[in-house]
């Protein structure tokens, strides 16, 4: 799967976020908050990492009127996902080290 | 009674959330609602505003990514996600340049934030400055050749 993903920039940041720590569980803010992206931008990310299942997602498991507030929704890689997210991201900075690499423009003498 | 521990959701964050989730798929609708009202519990209320504002503006993205089979979503990740907007500054010109060095070692700069190479402008000076508006205005009005100026 990872030679098809085509890894774009905010994907990478939001897969360098979870995989800071893969155990963590993470809410979609905290997520966002850790890859600098703005929110909503976060979600659209992890709902396709969930698609394909690098993400697995959980309900908080709290008693809402214990605590004043609903049930948070908590992501964390897989184990396959981060194995995949890793390979996917060193291709995507191989991918970038090459790009990196100019080719000199020609630079018109004086007539 | 229980004491509350977070700052609860404000009227118009709450609204704005449930506005952004009427665009998404009915079997995923409930349970994106619940994952964004429960968001904005804890945020300041400027920091719930801005949350639910950015959810509402990319529901449709949102939209398309849950609607997007499993098999397909790997190879259309960055038709989706490559629509990442150029940063105001890089959208009023405001670039920040850094210089990098190509294969012969030669200086280039690009912008880091988007990635834009400086122009050719600059190529070729042998003023030895690097920022000469003049200079630059003059090549860009003669083609970067000699002009009348004896600027080459």
């Amino acid at each position: 799967m990872a030679d098809q993903l085509r890894m774009t920039l905010p994907t990478e940041f939001v897969l360098r976020a979870l995989l800071a720590d893969p155990q963590a569980e993470l809410y979609g803010v905290e997520i966002s908050d850790a890859a600098g992206l703005p929110s909503g931008t976060g979600h659209r990310i992890l709902a396709r990492l969930e698609e394909l299942r690098w993400v697995q997602p959980r309900w908080e498991d709290i008693d809402p009127k214990v605590e004043g507030r609903p049930a948070r929704r908590y992501f964390r890689l897989t184990a396959a996902g981060a194995q995949q997210a890793r390979t996917a991201l060193a291709e995507a900075y191989q991918s970038k080290s090459k790009r990196q690499v100019r080719i000199p423009r020609p630079v018109a003498e004086p007539s | 009674m229980a004491k509350r521990t977070t700052r609860a959701a404000g009227f118009w964050p709450r609204h704005t959330v449930q506005v952004a989730t009427r665009v998404l798929p009915g079997a995923t609708r409930d349970r994106y609602r619940q994952e964004f009202l429960a968001e904005l519990y804890g945020l300041s209320r400027a920091r719930q505003l801005r949350h639910a504002v950015g959810v509402l503006s990319r529901s449709w993205a949102l939209r398309a990514a849950i609607n997007t089979p499993s098999d397909a979503a790997a190879a259309d990740m960055e038709i989706v996600f490559a629509r990442h907007r150029r940063p105001l500054f890089c959208l009023l010109n405001r670039h920040r340049w850094e210089t990098f060095r190509s294969e012969d070692a030669k200086p280039y700069r690009r912008c880091q934030r988007c990635g834009k190479d400086e122009t050719d402008v600059w190529a070729g000076s042998k003023s030895g400055r690097e920022y000469d508006p003049d200079e630059i205005s003059a090549r860009l009005f003669w083609g970067g050749g000699a002009g009348p100026g004896g600027l080459v």
